[in-house]
């Protein structure tokens, strides 16, 4: 199933064509990888496809639905959520308050319940998939720090964990592990197959070529805001435009 | 546990407190104070929790206060009705310029609530044939709580007058904890820490940003009730945008984003005005003003940073809560 369909995108800024006339779409349970030089149009296609940005023409379809125009906040309540490329994260509440806004979603609101306080099972309910995230992030045992007092690595799992509080359908990672070292990354795309396994789709935009074409089971390659090559890693660096423009004659799987 | 018993001692401390000082003088002082807490407390919302900084927060308390102040003198209107009325009004004002908030960020923000207050200091001025103009509203009638057949109470003495606002300072605290702790108090403090962020997870800020300025007008509506009845005259000056600084300062004084914050900052700064007066008029403001400065040089986090600062000293106590 088609769960995310891009119809001829176009964006421009000023005279400066950021996106023209990009498809693509997105099957359901895939793991996407976003690749192409700084300047290609990535962000700028995430940016539109969550919102942030109106395309100047084309279509965004979410599940068969049209969702262009629609603004930024609707898309997360259809479960379309990004992390930023950079680190976005309420920096001076603690780890665990990060994600309880992230749950912002699940969470009942209403006059009785500002009033009176929600019910124990539902303050209950809202402790444990704070609790789930962030065993499963591991950030446990730093639930009670200041987010900007953890390290940098740790700050993207954290921005991470906030956008699993908001229960993602479609997931999109802005170069998640850009800065991070070849450990940090290892341990970060595990959590990303994780995620994946919890029928969660992700689209990842990233420089880091290993983690992109050993991970994803798709890759898209981009450059001056034109899709120029899409297929299986193994293809893509075979694809005689993709290593002239991005890879260079040098790269060989790592 | 410890913290209830702080708060019971706090509620005693203040159900007390007039008695201990018997001068009717001081008892005025209590009772400005009380409105001030309202005030500062519910600009808090907005300015503590939710980040943008409102200037236009004394313009509200004097909406409400024309409101409730008209129709005590024209139609004999009780307390009830007049904070109906007042927290209607402030309400619709607070929306207009929330709606704005929604396009403009930080300083054209504080530019544009900056004009909307002294746009309103110009109606009170002009609208003569409401409002009197300059000359004031006089003789507005001492508060009157009354149901048919059950009781009538007219709050006359300034002692009576101190425990109605007391009443209305524990309900605008406590609906300020509750609205802190649920849903929305986290959806505001998100969008005081990174918006697009709190919008990328959903949270609708366009919709809690209005919100926000409908629910803090209307407690600076309250206050303005409280104010007009308890003063008896109102002018257009006592609304003016330097009454909306102040409140502002009362809020870094005390301590933004907390509950005993804007409590200690009316408090305070009220005592300091007072104090400054043993010098002569001149030098009075400037000793305040000089005053203010070291505050907001020493204590960034106002005098509820200082204690939680202190606290994590004594107790060695690592991290905060959002109280």
């Amino acid at each position: 199933m088609k769960l995310l369909e891009i119809i001829e995108l176009t964006k421009k800024f000023g005279g400066f064509c950021a996106l023209s006339k990009v498809s693509f779409s997105v099957e359901s349970g895939e793991l996407l990888g976003l690749v192409g030089p700084n300047g290609a149009g990535k962000t700028t296609l995430f940016n539109i496809v969550t919102g942030l940005y109106k395309a100047d023409e084309g279509k965004v379809f979410f599940k068969e639905q049209d969702i262009t125009g629609l603004k930024f906040h609707q898309h997360g309540v259809r479960g379309i959520i990004r992390t930023f490329q950079l680190t976005r994260i309420f920096s001076s509440l603690t780890v665990q308050e990060n994600i309880e806004i992230g749950c912002h979603l699940q969470q009942k609101g209403g006059i009785k319940r500002t009033l009176l306080g929600c019910s124990r099972e539902e303050r209950a309910q809202l402790e444990e998939n704070v609790k789930g995230i962030l065993t499963f992030t591991g950030l446990m045992n730093k639930k009670k720090m200041i987010s900007k007092h953890l390290a940098f690595g740790e700050q993207r799992v954290l921005e991470l964990a906030i956008a699993l509080g908001a229960n993602p359908i479609l997931l999109l990672l802005d170069e998640p592990v850009a800065g991070m070292n070849p450990s940090e990354t290892k341990r970060f795309m595990d959590l990303v197959h994780q995620i994946r396994g919890r029928e969660t789709t992700l689209v990842i935009i990233d420089h880091d070529m290993p983690a992109i074409m050993n991970n994803c089971s798709k890759v898209i390659v981009m450059d001056h805001g034109e899709k120029i090559a899409e297929g299986k890693p193994s293809e893509i660096v075979e694809n005689r435009t993709v290593i002239e423009s991005y890879l260079g004659k040098g790269y060989r799987r790592a | 546990m410890k913290r209830w018993i702080l708060i019971a001692l706090a509620v005693a401390f203040s159900l007390f407190l007039p008695f201990i000082f018997k001068d009717d003088y001081y008892r005025y002082l209590f009772v400005m104070m009380g409105i001030n807490i309202i005030l500062v407390s519910s600009l808090d919302i907005l300015v503590g929790y939710t980040g943008s900084i409102s200037m236009a927060h004394a313009a509200f308390w004097g909406v409400g206060a024309y409101g409730s102040a008209l129709l005590a003198i024209h139609y004999h209107v009780g307390l009830i009705g007049g904070l109906f009325v007042s927290i209607f009004v402030s309400m619709i004002f607070g929306i207009l310029i929330g709606y704005p908030s929604l396009r403009l960020k930080g300083h054209y923000f504080v530019i544009v609530t900056f004009i909307f207050g002294i746009i309103i200091e110009i109606l009170l001025r002009n609208l003569v044939q409401i409002t009197r103009g300059p000359m004031g509203l006089p003789g507005i009638p001492p508060a009157r709580l009354e149901i048919p057949g059950l009781l009538k109470i007219v709050f006359s003495s300034t002692l009576s007058y101190y425990y109605l606002v007391l009443v209305f300072v524990f309900i605008i605290l406590i609906l300020k904890v509750r609205l802190i702790h649920s849903k929305m108090g986290r959806a505001l403090i998100s969008i005081r820490e990174d918006e697009i962020l709190a919008e990328s997870v959903g949270v609708n800020t366009a919709f809690y940003k209005v919100l926000t300025f409908a629910i803090s007008s209307s407690f600076a509506g309250i206050a303005g009730t409280l104010y007009s009845h308890f003063i008896s005259f109102i002018g257009p000056e006592t609304f003016s945008f330097f009454k909306s600084f102040e409140l502002f300062v009362m809020n870094l004084v005390g301590g933004k984003a907390t509950l005993v914050g804007p409590i200690l900052g009316s408090c305070a700064l009220i005592l300091l005005e007072e104090w400054a007066k043993i010098f002569s008029p001149a030098i009075a403001r400037v000793v305040y003003g000089i005053i203010l400065i070291l505050f907001i040089i020493y204590m960034p986090l106002g005098i509820a940073g200082l204690i939680s600062k202190l606290k994590t000293k004594v107790m060695g106590k690592r991290g905060h809560e959002i109280t």
